[in-house]
C-alpha cells in the first residue's frame, strides 16, 4: 500500500484538504493522500542524513517496522515487499 | 436347562421394560414425548436464539454479547455503520469517533498493540496522524498489517 505524503504546495504553504484532494481528483489516486504541513514526519526519517532531496521514501514492513529510508525512489525495494 | 431358564428370564425383563414404557407414555395423558432426545428444550431454544441477528448487522446474539453491543441496534455507537461493518474493518462498534476509512482502506486489528520504538531503520516506527483527502485523521499504526511505501512529495 502507498501512502502519498504532501509536505507543500508551490507557494511553499502547507497543502489543506481541497489541495490532496485536487491531488488525487487529478492523478486518479485512490490510495491515501496526507498532508505533512512543515515537513516534520520527513524531518523526523530524515534525521541525521546530510541531505533530502524529493521524493523521499521510506519503505515500512509489515507490524511497522522501517525497512529502509532514502532520498528518491526505492520501488525496487519497495515492490519485493509490496 | 439353567440356560433356557435365563433366557426366559430376560425376555420377562425385556417385556417388563415394555410395558413401563407404555404406561409411562399414556398413563398421564399422553403427553410425553417418546422421541425425546433427553436435550433440555429451554437451553437448545437460547442456542437458537443466539446464532439469530435480529438487527440485520450481520453479527449474532452471541457475537453482539461478546461485544457488548445491542443486538437489537444495527449501529450502538450512532455513528452511520453498522456494528457488523465496524469488526469487519477492525473499528470499534461502541466508539462513534472510531469509524472505517472513507477510502475504504482497512485498519488492521493489530493497530493498537504496536511498540513503537523510532524512526531509523529497524525500529518499529512511531506513529503518526495526518489529514488526508477526505478531511479525515489518518495514522500510521492503523495499517500495522501491511507493507507501506510512504513518498513524501511536494506541489512544486
Amino acid at each position: 500500500m502507498v501512502l502519498e505524503i504532501i509536505t507543500e504546495v508551490d507557494d511553499g504553504s502547507a497543502p489543506d484538504t481541497e489541495d490532496l484532494e485536487g491531488w488525487a481528483d487529478e492523478f486518479g489516486l485512490t490510495m491515501p493522500v496526507l498532508a505533512d504541513p512543515g515537513s516534520t514526519i520527513l524531518y523526523s526519517y530524515a534525521e541525521g542524513m546530510s541531505s533530502i532531496g524529493l521524493p523521499f521514501t521510506v519503505v515500512v514492513d509489515r507490524g511497522v517496522v522501517i525497512d529502509s529510508i532514502a532520498s528518491g525512489s526505492q520501488m525496487s525495494v519497495a515492490s519485493d515487499l509490496l | 436347562m439353567r440356560v433356557l431358564t435365563l433366557l426366559g428370564g430376560g425376555l420377562l425383563l425385556g417385556c417388563a421394560g415394555l410395558a413401563t414404557d407404555d404406561t409411562a407414555s399414556s398413563g398421564s395423558g399422553g403427553t410425553t414425548d417418546i422421541f425425546d432426545d433427553g436435550g433440555d428444550d429451554d437451553t437448545e431454544a437460547q442456542e437458537d436464539e443466539g446464532k439469530l441477528d435480529d438487527d440485520g448487522d450481520g453479527l449474532t446474539a452471541d457475537e453482539e454479547e461478546a461485544l457488548g453491543t445491542d443486538p437489537d441496534e444495527a449501529d450502538s455507537d450512532g455513528d452511520g455503520v453498522g456494528d457488523g461493518e465496524e469488526v469487519e474493518q477492525s473499528t470499534d462498534p461502541l466508539d462513534e469517533s472510531d469509524l472505517p476509512y472513507a477510502g475504504g482502506w482497512a485498519k488492521g486489528a493489530c493497530r493498537n498493540d504496536v511498540k513503537a520504538e523510532g524512526w531509523g531503520e529497524g525500529d518499529v516506527s512511531r506513529n503518526f496522524t495526518m489529514v488526508n483527502q477526505f478531511d479525515e485523521d489518518v495514522s500510521l499504526h492503523d495499517f500495522c498489517d501491511r507493507t507501506l511505501y510512504l513518498v513524501f512529495a511536494a506541489f512544486w
